[in-house]
């Protein structure tokens, strides 16, 4: 290879890692996973890294900000996140208004009860992560309906938290 | 209870909203509880669904994600969680009471037992 040419290669190469997009990358892989509620707030909305969130760097919403934000300033703090565990341990109903909201929208409607037929439902089915990629992927669908005659279903309903 | 029966019973996990996002104003900071924003789209609460299977090891069971209206937990009057057998009649067999303090694995297994061993004729209901 020519030298003039290897001098190129080498000054693009600089030149590629010295990106800032890729130097972000580069932080960021070498960011521990955090750890705990904050470290994961900052690391999400912290832009200015000043260690607080303000509007402006919150991206989810007011009333998720107005639900995190325990004392009310219109900012995020590290004593905001902490006040949030102690208020539900106290049983406080400070900032449920996401609770609140979900209970006004819900109508209440009598849930099937025993020896009524089932309330049938069509859902998208969890592709299980293999942890290698797929070039397509294809949505699969489960009808309750579909284990009628077959098995017994045990449904359980919930979430991670 | 799913390697016991999961040849007579399938066992299907239907993920719903959370109950307590860090953001939802329901938050559980204690101990090593996940730490999740509630989901604002579909794919989001399917990024959540995956973390739940890998995070409680739930590789056999068949988990299916509520849509963002949450209209089946809604039909079902499920959340934060509940559980249900449903016969092979496509009947109702056992409605357990709404959770958290009605969540009982005790009588979905009693319940199990009951609608694979002895049919009986009148199915166990515990919600009034």
């Amino acid at each position: 290879m020519h030298p003039i040419f290897r001098l190129f290669c080498l000054a693009g190469g600089l030149l590629f890692l010295a990106h800032p997009l890729v130097a972000q990358e580069k932080i960021e892989k070498n960011t521990p996973e955090p750890t705990t509620a904050w470290e994961f707030l900052c690391q999400k909305y912290d832009v200015n890294g000043d260690g607080i969130i303000r509007k402006a760097e919150y991206t989810r919403g007011e009333t998720a900000f107005q639900n995190l934000d325990s004392n009310k300033d219109g900012q995020l703090t590290k004593h905001d996140i902490d006040s949030l565990g102690r208020s539900r341990q106290r049983g406080g109903r400070k900032g449920s208004r996401g609770g609140n909201k979900r209970a006004k929208e819900e109508k209440v409607t009598a849930p099937p009860r025993a020896n009524e037929i089932a309330p049938d439902f069509d859902l998208v089915i969890l592709e299980k992560s293999t942890g290698k990629k797929t070039k397509k992927k294809s949505i699969k669908r489960l009808k309750l309906s579909s284990f009628q005659g077959k098995k017994p279903v045990a449904l359980i309903f919930g979430s991670y938290t | 209870m799913q390697e016991k029966y999961g040849d007579e019973v399938e066992f299907v996990l239907v993920y719903v909203a959370e109950a307590h996002s860090l953001d939802g104003g329901q938050a559980n900071l204690r101990g090593n509880a996940p730490i999740v924003e509630e989901p604002i789209i579909f794919e989001e609460r399917i990024s959540v669904a995956q973390r739940c299977a890998v995070g409680m090891s739930l590789r056999k069971m068949i988990i299916v994600i509520d849509e963002m209206d949450n209209a089946v937990s809604l039909r079902w009057q499920a959340h934060p969680d509940r559980l249900y057998l449903i016969g092979k009649d496509g009947k109702v067999f056992y409605q357990g009471a709404k959770g958290p303090r009605g969540f009982s694995t005790k009588e979905l297994e009693a319940a199990i037992q009951m609608t694979l061993e002895k049919p009986l004729e009148k199915p166990l209901e515990t919600e009034k």
